[in-house]
């Protein structure tokens, strides 16, 4: 390899490394400063062959009147408020809201009437997506920052966070059906 | 006088030699076994170094294709017990450490073809590392944008590490990009959606030819030309296969068509964009030969048929007025005439990888078109007998043209 194609060759390498870097940066900034928010869910369950279970979900304020005949590929802000253990869509825009204070979600019209915020995918262990699939309630916490975007921090199923729910799933299995006695 | 290696220097370096530059393309098979004619050397003392350089090759790529696979499948089943820091600190370290063992082995040690397969692991590992990342943040894995990365971070490793095989992944990741885009762009499956992606795809394999006709007229870059002119036959010829189907074309189906088609304007524009620079590419290729007072000769045949096979593209999406007849009819033509031009192509040009392709297209278009038509008409069992007995004296018949077709090029070639 030549000289110049060596110093390329490193410089890819490099650039990859810092796309990956970078990645993982942007996903931290949103966890560490952004604000935490409980939104309702109706989960789908389909399979990922190659990354295990996943649960596809979508959420109550996804949907409304609103965007109806808002083009499709549209962005829109929606502005949050607290209203009981959730937070629910006060308002949107086609810009982030001017108040300094204000908690929004950042979202894209992906189908007529409806909101993709990014967040529509949970990855769970092999084998315990239809514990999801099966909770009649089903939130997720998620940080929001103050660009709009977000990431799901935990999933809670009839009031209980998604890990303490498959150790407890996993313990009544366990109980219901003991090992065999010589 | 009979030459034998360990004789002579320049003997003892040809065969090797003539293994390097068959690789780069400088020379064809024929023209290496003429060469070795020429020194009365065994005669297979070229095709042997070929071949036993490709199956080496082929055996390293399948080899570090599967180590990839089961590098992805055993974090993915235990990705779970892996806590995110050393999840992330695993991807970070794995994929420059996989790198820099692919560069020692392919150009310190000087072992080419294990060193290009382990750069193509660490380059698959990077793109499925872009996909770990976003399932660590449980972002969407089908986003369009983790693809786009990918091949983005391996389209200049191709040209640095000097690797066919890598520039084939940068085209199938350039291509599975797009259609990820597609698939965004896209309200829903009722909207045409075969029809348009199979056209768009015609386009693109357009553009790829095109690109790899500009790239043959730099040294930098003649090395590669040959692979984007045969990826672009496959995606232009395969998708023009898609189109020739009657029933994509059948207003039953419930697409919509012509000027009702809701294409957004993304689509649009990434449609012109690949027409435009199949264009630029072929008139670049031409205007450089033209500057190198080299004739224009069959460029002019191939720049009319890509802009055939555009216009094409461009009225089915465009312009469709659901009729189920014309279109089918439309497309068989031009996969016919694509047929006919490949093998007058390889013919002229000596290139039998053309000749194998219209092989290949020839046989998948009697297949298809025999069931197509006779599915409805005869009994299944019949059917498939009829096919069978169709496919093995098709196959005959192609076997004996094609060692025919080869001969006659070879013998061409001896009395040139």
């Amino acid at each position: 390899m030549t000289p110049r194609l060596k110093i390329a060759f490193i410089v890819i390498v490099a650039v990859q490394v810092l796309v990956l870097i970078g990645f993982i940066a942007d996903r931290e900034y949103t966890l560490r400063t952004g604000t935490e928010v409980v939104l309702q869910t109706v989960p789908i369950d389909p399979r990922s062959l190659f990354q295990g279970d996943y649960v596809i979900l979508d959420y109550e304020i996804a949907t409304a009147e609103w965007y109806i005949d808002i083009p499709v590929g549209t962005t829109l802000y929606l502005s949050l408020t607290e209203a009981g253990d959730v937070w629910e869509a006060e308002s949107y825009g086609e810009s982030k809201p001017p108040e300094n204070d204000a908690v929004f979600i950042k979202g894209t019209v992906d189908r007529p009437g409806h909101l993709d915020f990014g967040i529509g995918t949970y990855f769970v262990p092999e084998g315990t997506g239809l514990l999801v699939e099966r909770t009649s309630d089903v939130k997720v916490i998620a940080s929001v920052d103050d660009r709009g975007k977000a990431v799901i921090k935990d999933v809670v199923l009839d009031g209980v966070p998604f890990n303490e729910a498959r150790k407890l799933k996993a313990e009544a299995e366990k109980e219901a059906d003991p090992p065999p006695q010589r | 006088m009979s030459q034998l290696p360990g004789n002579d220097p320049f003997i003892d370096r040809l065969p090797a030699e003539l293994q390097d530059w068959q690789d780069r393309g400088i020379i064809t098979a024929e023209q290496a076994s003429d060469i070795v004619a020429s020194y009365d050397l065994p005669p297979d003392l070229a095709q042997g170094q070929k071949s036993r350089g490709k199956l080496i090759t082929i055996l390293v790529v399948f080899g570090s294709l599967l180590v990839g696979l089961g590098i992805i499948l055993f974090i993915a089943a235990n990705w779970d017990a892996i806590p995110r820091a050393v999840r992330l600190a695993l991807i970070l370290a794995g994929i420059p450490g996989v790198y820099a063992t692919g560069y020692w082995l392919g150009y310190v040690r000087n072992f080419q073809r294990v060193g290009m397969a382990v750069l193509l692991l660490a380059a698959v590992l990077y793109g499925a590392g872009i996909h770990l990342v976003a399932q660590v943040y449980n972002s969407p894995v089908d986003d369009p944008k983790l693809v786009t990365l990918w091949f983005l971070g391996v389209l200049p490793l191709a040209y640095v590490s000097r690797s066919q095989v890598i520039v084939v992944l940068s085209q199938g990741l350039f291509l599975l990009a797009i259609g990820y885009w597609v698939f965004e762009w896209i309200d829903g499956p009722d909207e045409g959606l075969a029809i348009f992606g199979f056209a768009l795809y015609m386009t693109l394999g357009a553009l790829l030819y095109g690109l790899g006709k500009l790239q043959s007229r730099f040294d930098f870059t003649r090395d590669y030309a040959g692979s984007y002119e045969i990826v672009g036959i496959i995606v232009m010829m395969g998708a023009v296969f898609l189109l020739s189907f009657r029933e994509l074309h059948d207003p039953d189906f419930d697409w919509e068509f012509g000027v009702d088609l809701e294409v957004t304007t993304n689509l649009k524009v990434l449609f012109f964009l690949a027409g435009a620079g199949t264009v630029a590419s072929m008139a670049g290729a031409a205007v450089i030969r033209m500057k190198n007072d080299l004739p224009l000769s069959t460029l002019i045949y191939e720049a009319g048929a890509i802009a055939l096979s555009l216009v094409i593209a461009y009225l089915v999406v465009f312009a469709h007025s659901g009729n189920n007849a014309l279109y089918p009819i439309l497309f068989n033509l031009l996969l016919f005439a694509g047929i006919i031009g490949l093998v007058f192509a390889g013919y002229s040009w000596r290139r039998e990888a053309f000749i194998n392709l219209a092989l290949i297209f020839f046989g998948l278009d009697v297949f298809a078109r025999y069931f197509e038509f006779s599915w409805g008409l005869l009994d299944r069992s019949l059917v498939f007998i009829v096919a069978g007995l169709v496919l093995l004296g098709g196959g005959y018949l192609l076997e004996r043209g094609r060692s025919s077709m080869v001969d006659r090029m070879e013998t061409q070639g001896d009395e040139s």
